[in-house]
Parts: C-alpha cells; sequence; structure tokens
C-alpha cells in the first residue's frame, strides 16, 4: 500500500532526515515526556521480501552483519558504532546498536539502512527501534521505513499496551518528531531483542 | 435476525457485516413473499411460510450471529479468566450463566445474542481484551448480561419481525388495491411491474420501521449501561472501557507488525473511520453521552 520511493543507490534524504529527528529531539523527549535514553536503537529487517518478484535471497544474520560492518567501517571519519545481529522468534532479524550519543545511533542506523537500499534490499527494512525508560516503565519509539514516521510504544506485557500514554506521548512531542498521523499503522512489536 | 447489543459503536466494517446479514435477509425476504403473491399463491399460505420462517429465523439468529461475526463458543478450560469473570456476574444477578464466545478480531467489541437468558451467548472480540483491563472488561461484560437479563434481543427481533409484517401489509394492500381497482385485462400487462412495485413499496416500510428500532435500541443501551454499572459496582470502570473502544484507542492496532505481516496481510489498515451517518443509523447513542451518565450515576451511587 506504501510502496518504496527510494528506488537504487538515490538516497532517502527526507526519510534519513526524518529518521535523524530523533536525536534532535531528544531534550523534548527528556524533559517533557521524562524519558530516560537507553543509548541503544534496533534496526529490524523482515527475513523476506514483500514483493514477489524481489530474487534477492532471504538475508542471513551473516549477511546482515557483514552489510551492517562494511556500512559502519566505511566511514572512518567517525567512531564505530558497535553492534550485534540477532533473530527473534519472528525470523524477524535486528542490528542493535550501542552508543550514548543518539545522534551516532541515528547516523549509524541511516547509514545500515541506505547500505541496504543501495545493495538492493530496501523492502527489507521494517522499523528502527528506539527504547527509552520512564520511571521503570519501557517505553519505544518506533521509527517506521514505510511510513516514514515514527509512533510510540508502551507494552505493559506480553500482548497489552499502554495506548492512552502512547497517545498523550505522540500529542506532547508534535513539532520535535515527525509522528505517523494514520494510528491504524501503529502497530506494536513486543519483546524485540533491542 | 438481531445483534445490536454491541458495547460499541464505532466498528463500521461490524456494523456493516450485520447491516448486510440483515438486509440480505429482508430483502430476501420479502421478494420471497412477492413472488409467492404474484403467483397467486393465496395469503393463509403466505402468512404459513413466513411464520416457519420467522420461527427458523428466531431460533437460529444466534448461531448466525455468532458465524456472521466469525466467533467461536469456548469452554471453561480454554478461557479460564473469562469464565471466572462470567461466572461472577451471573452469580451477582442470579441468572443463568450464558454460553462465552470470542471472535477472533482486532475491532474492540463485545456483545449478546440469543432468545432469552436460558440460551443466551455473550461474545468478545480479541481486540477488546487486548484493550481493556480486567475491570472494564467485567464492565462491558455486565452490560452485555444486562442485554441478556432485559431480553434486548427478544424485544429487538419481535419489533424486527413487526416491520417485516407491516411491511407485508403494505404489500398485501398495494396487491388489493391494484386488484380491486383494475380490469384483469391490464394486470396481465402490468404484472411484473406491479410485483416490482409492491416490492419496492415494502422494503421502504421496512427501511423506516428499522430506523425507529435503531430508536429503541439506543434507549435500551443506556438501560444496559446502567444495569452493567449497577452489577459490577463500578460505573467508572465501564465509562473508561468505552473512552477507550471509541475514538482514537480503537483506531490503534493490537497485533504485532510481525505477525501481521507474517499472515502475508501486508500493511492492512483496519477500516474503522467514519462516523457521519452514525445518529441515525446507530443502535447506540453517542459514547460522550454515555460516559456522561455513567459518571452521574456514580456521583449517585456514592452517594447511597
Amino acid at each position: 500500500m506504501w510502496p518504496f520511493r527510494r528506488g537504487g543507490g538515490k538516497a532517502a534524504s527526507g526519510v534519513t532526515l526524518r529518521l535523524s529527528s530523533i536525536a534532535t529531539a531528544l531534550p523534548a523527549l527528556t524533559d517533557k515526556l521524562e524519558l530516560q535514553p537507553r543509548g541503544r536503537a534496533g534496526l529490524c529487517f523482515r527475513p523476506s521480501s514483500p514483493n514477489k518478484r524481489n530474487k534477492l535471497q532471504a538475508l542471513t544474520q551473516d549477511t546482515v552483519a557483514v552489510l551492517a560492518g562494511d556500512a559502519l567501517s566505511s566511514d572512518l571519519g567517525s567512531p564505530a558504532v558497535p553492534f550485534k545481529v540477532e533473530k527473534d522468534s519472528f525470523g524477524y532479524l535486528w542490528v542493535v546498536f550501542r552508543d550514548a550519543s543518539y545522534e551516532a545511533l541515528a547516523s549509524a542506523v541511516i547509514k545500515v539502512a541506505d547500505a541496504a537500499v543501495r545493495q538492493g534490499y530496501g523492502d527489507r527494512l521494517a522499523v528502527t527501534l528506539f527504547p527509552f525508560k520512564r520511571g521503570q516503565q519501557d517505553v519505544f519509539w518506533i521509527f517506521n521505513f514505510a511510513s516514514g514516521r515514527f509512533y510510540p510504544f508502551v507494552p505493559t506485557n506480553d500482548t497489552q499496551r499502554d495506548n492512552e500514554l502512547e497517545l498523550s506521548m505522540a500529542r506532547t512531542v508534535p513539532k520535535e518528531l515527525p509522528i505517523d498521523p494514520a494510528l491504524e499503522r501503529w502497530r506494536g512489536l513486543w519483546g524485540a531483542p533491542v | 435476525m438481531v445483534m445490536r447489543n454491541r458495547v460499541s459503536r464505532r466498528d463500521w466494517g461490524l456494523t456493516f457485516r450485520m447491516w448486510f446479514v440483515m438486509a440480505t435477509l429482508a430483502i430476501v425476504y420479502l421478494a420471497f413473499v412477492a413472488i409467492l403473491n404474484g403467483l397467486g399463491v393465496p395469503w393463509v399460505g403466505v402468512a404459513v411460510i413466513a411464520g416457519i420462517m420467522l420461527f427458523v429465523q428466531f431460533f437460529f439468529s444466534d448461531k448466525l450471529v455468532l458465524w456472521s461475526m466469525r466467533a467461536r463458543v469456548v469452554k471453561p478450560e480454554e478461557e479460564p479468566k473469562l469464565h471466572a469473570m462470567v461466572d461472577r456476574l451471573v452469580e451477582q444477578a442470579r441468572m443463568p450463566k450464558p454460553k462465552v464466545a470470542v471472535a477472533n478480531s482486532e475491532v474492540p467489541n463485545a456483545f449478546a445474542t440469543g432468545r432469552g437468558p436460558k440460551n443466551a451467548v455473550i461474545c468478545v472480540t480479541t481486540g477488546i481484551r487486548r484493550r481493556l483491563t480486567d475491570e472494564e472488561l467485567e464492565g462491558v461484560l455486565g452490560h452485555e448480561l444486562t442485554h441478556v437479563l432485559n431480553r434486548d434481543v427478544m424485544v429487538i427481533t419481535l419489533a424486527s419481525f413487526f416491520a417485516t409484517v407491516a411491511a407485508m401489509l403494505m404489500q398485501m394492500m398495494f396487491w388489493m388495491g391494484l386488484f380491486g381497482g383494475m380490469g384483469r385485462s391490464r394486470d396481465r400487462d402490468n404484472g411484473a411491474g406491479a410485483i416490482m412495485i409492491a416490492y419496492l413499496v415494502s422494503v421502504l416500510v421496512y427501511f423506516v420501521a428499522n430506523l425507529l428500532i435503531l430508536a429503541i435500541s439506543r434507549y435500551r443501551e443506556y438501560a444496559a449501561d446502567r444495569g452493567g454499572a449497577v452489577l459490577t459496582g463500578a460505573p467508572s470502570k465501564l465509562a473508561s472501557a468505552l473512552t477507550k473502544i471509541s475514538g482514537a484507542i480503537a483506531r490503534i492496532p493490537t497485533e504485532d507488525l510481525r505477525k501481521v505481516e507474517g499472515a502475508n496481510a501486508f500493511f492492512i489498515v483496519s477500516a474503522l473511520k467514519g462516523d457521519s451517518l452514525a445518529e441515525l443509523f446507530s443502535s447506540h447513542p453517542p459514547v460522550h453521552k454515555r460516559v456522561e451518565r455513567l459518571r452521574a450515576l456514580e456521583r449517585e451511587l456514592e452517594g447511597i
């Protein structure tokens, strides 16, 4: 329904810009929403392409690790962001980055995402997950590559989520983060390895 | 064919299904009567056949409803928590325990169906269970059980039956007027057209009668809200449940992104929008009015 508008090696400047707004929004997220950054981000790949005509092989943990390693090491000017690759119970692959700086996290995600797009894996990019703590509560900002927008996700147990808190989070930082206005797309991701 | 006792009025997908099933039944029903009559079957015969059809409808409507909602009756072993909740409430209300069903749908909803307290079914969707806390779900179950106690399904079924009868009477009167007023020779030319007009008139009567039934049904919703709130002793919980399953929260999906994508339903957007004709075609009053009344009831209960 939302086809990828990014083709081949063309940089997705709009998506990139919107994704990096997590870094600029950080002061507002900590002040207004009392979110404590956890210094991690997870880039999530779907195991197979939604497009039946895409003949590229299914991604494996190894290919994703190579892809992410190459994308991050090619840039010698900035310090490398450590990462690991994990597979969840749905078969989705996660590149989990660790860095204290959200700017570094966002730029690492963008580099790996761009590399994936360049190699034809653009339609495997599902979401990026930015985990936070709000008191004892786990809170996430999810960036959806299909919509190019953020939405909040607050799981309260294995199947439930706190919709009220999510809506109030979205209402609190409408200027700082590009929020997905279609609530129907705010799909949760429970138990992500981030 | 009635199943208006839903707790929410927001889910247009399900509302559409219900209307579709009801309207199809009514149209088939009335077409059948028109054709029988057109074939020259006497009115007594038509009435007997209509009676049999009503009987079938009356006794199978619950199954039809469960089928149209893709709901499944669950045993206590399958859903111990849900059954325990219903057990507590029926004991409180001193009523027989209805069957408990679950519909696999992300749309937050609950409904009751069946002829009376002895053969009722109450059903909740997986979507409503994910969204509500236990106390809120209890309020919703209380609301549905009150519908069962008040025999609302029966009342509305009978009202619908009278609507159908009224439509049939209109059809009959039209035919009588036609045969009484005109010569035989002209009837032969106009036979097909007359069947068509008689049919359309009866459909129209049926439609108008249904709007009236919806108005009655909205009043019974207030009664069920009140009953459910008193049964659980927590009007505010039902109020917060209603708020949760209407408005913005109802639009936020409950299933995991990866599960939905894995089911090949790529980027599905549930059709939960549109509220324009809600007032006229809604069997339920607006949620904010229901919440207001529940708040008032809460103050009343605290005062005692």
